[in-house]
């Protein structure tokens, strides 16, 4: 290996023509210098640095918006099912809700059995006819609530 | 030595002719070298040679300072050049037609005889590599240049040129061997 890299230091040895050199130099210097314009490469430089500075910028907005929005709201990520200032009232208010609907319920149905017995009279039903309720009367003895029939059967039993 | 670049580089850019003269006697043999390397006859090098400087002279102003020397942006205009010459001229030369006059330039009528036969042979043998590797060889043993700043000029990784570099230096022993075998052979 130490011979190719001392046979390529060799070409180093290679030089151009001085004459070639003279006139290609004379040649050179002494045609016009191109003036300065932007050439797309520049462009495309200032696209890529517009590009990155509004997206850093939109970047900084970003960030100290979603800061003072957290500063403002106490509890920013609470869902609203969550709030037990509003479930308290949601209760209460159901408990109120639940009372009302009873009292309503209780109207209602007094006045459905004022109606039913209303048209129960009205309509003279076997059971409120006077001669039944009289014999009914007779066998129920309010002021002595004991059978006599059932003792007598029960003492026949013990005999 | 680039601090005195950097002062004649703005000069050129001012719109100095001497200064940029001064550059042109600094890196023309060193951009002939490599384009010379790359093409078939001495006669296409130096008229790539003329239309890098010219081209370099004429968009002085675009160029922009930075920590690689000068040279860089030559011998990227003088590879852009070359890659031109190859697109456009489809008359590949082979390397046998390259005459010995092209090496009059050397040191002493001795070293003439010698060193060109020797430097005709390694010319051939680097014919046989790609553009890359041709590169990377001239540019790293030719003109000793460091891996960072041909990895600059090429657009590429220090570790890629490293890679390149090994598998040119691989190819041209190679190379160099057969053509050695060859010629003992016809001996």
């Amino acid at each position: 290996m130490e011979k190719i890299t001392k046979q390529l230091k060799e070409l180093k040895r290679i030089s151009p023509d001085k004459d070639f050199t003279k006139e290609s130099r004379l040649l050179v210097l002494s045609s016009p210098l191109r003036p300065f314009s932007w050439m797309p490469e520049q462009i495309a430089e200032i696209v890529k640095y517009i590009t990155a500075v509004s997206m850093t910028t939109g970047l900084i907005i970003l960030i100290i918006g979603g800061f003072s929005f957290l500063q403002r709201s106490p509890v920013p990520l609470m869902i609203t099912g969550l709030d037990i200032k509003a479930l308290k009232a949601e209760a209460e208010s159901l408990g109120i809700d639940v009372s009302i609907s009873k009292l309503e319920y209780y109207n209602e149905s007094s006045e459905k059995v004022n109606i039913a017995l209303d048209q129960t009279i009205k309509d003279d039903p076997v059971y409120f006819q006077k001669i039944i309720l009289e014999k009914e009367t007779d066998s129920v003895k309010l002021e002595d609530p004991t059978n006599k029939n059932i003792d007598r059967a029960l003492n026949e039993i013990f005999k | 030595m680039i601090e005195k670049e950097e002062i004649l580089i703005k000069e050129s850019r001012s719109g100095e002719a001497g200064s940029f003269g001064k550059l042109y006697d600094i890196y023309q043999p060193q951009i002939y070298r490599f384009i010379f390397l790359k093409v078939s006859r001495k006669e296409e090098a130096e008229d790539l040679t003329h239309q890098v400087f010219l081209s370099a002279w004429q968009n002085i102003k675009k160029y922009q300072i930075r920590k690689f020397p000068f040279s860089s942006w030559l011998y990227r205009i003088a590879k852009n050049k070359v890659i031109d010459f190859y697109r456009t001229s489809k008359n590949n030369i082979s390397i046998e037609l390259v005459n010995e006059s092209e090496f009059k330039n050397l040191p002493s009528p001795e070293m003439k005889t010698e060193n060109s036969l020797e430097i005709k042979k390694v010319k051939k043998a680097m014919s046989f590599m790609n553009q890359e590797q041709q590169d990377v060889i001239i540019m790293r043993f030719v003109e000793d240049m460091p891996t960072k700043e041909v990895a600059n000029i090429l657009g590429k990784s220090e570790g890629a040129i490293k890679l390149i570099q090994h598998r040119a230096l691989n190819k041209l022993k190679k190379i160099l061997e057969e053509n050695n075998g060859e010629n003992n052979q016809t001996a």
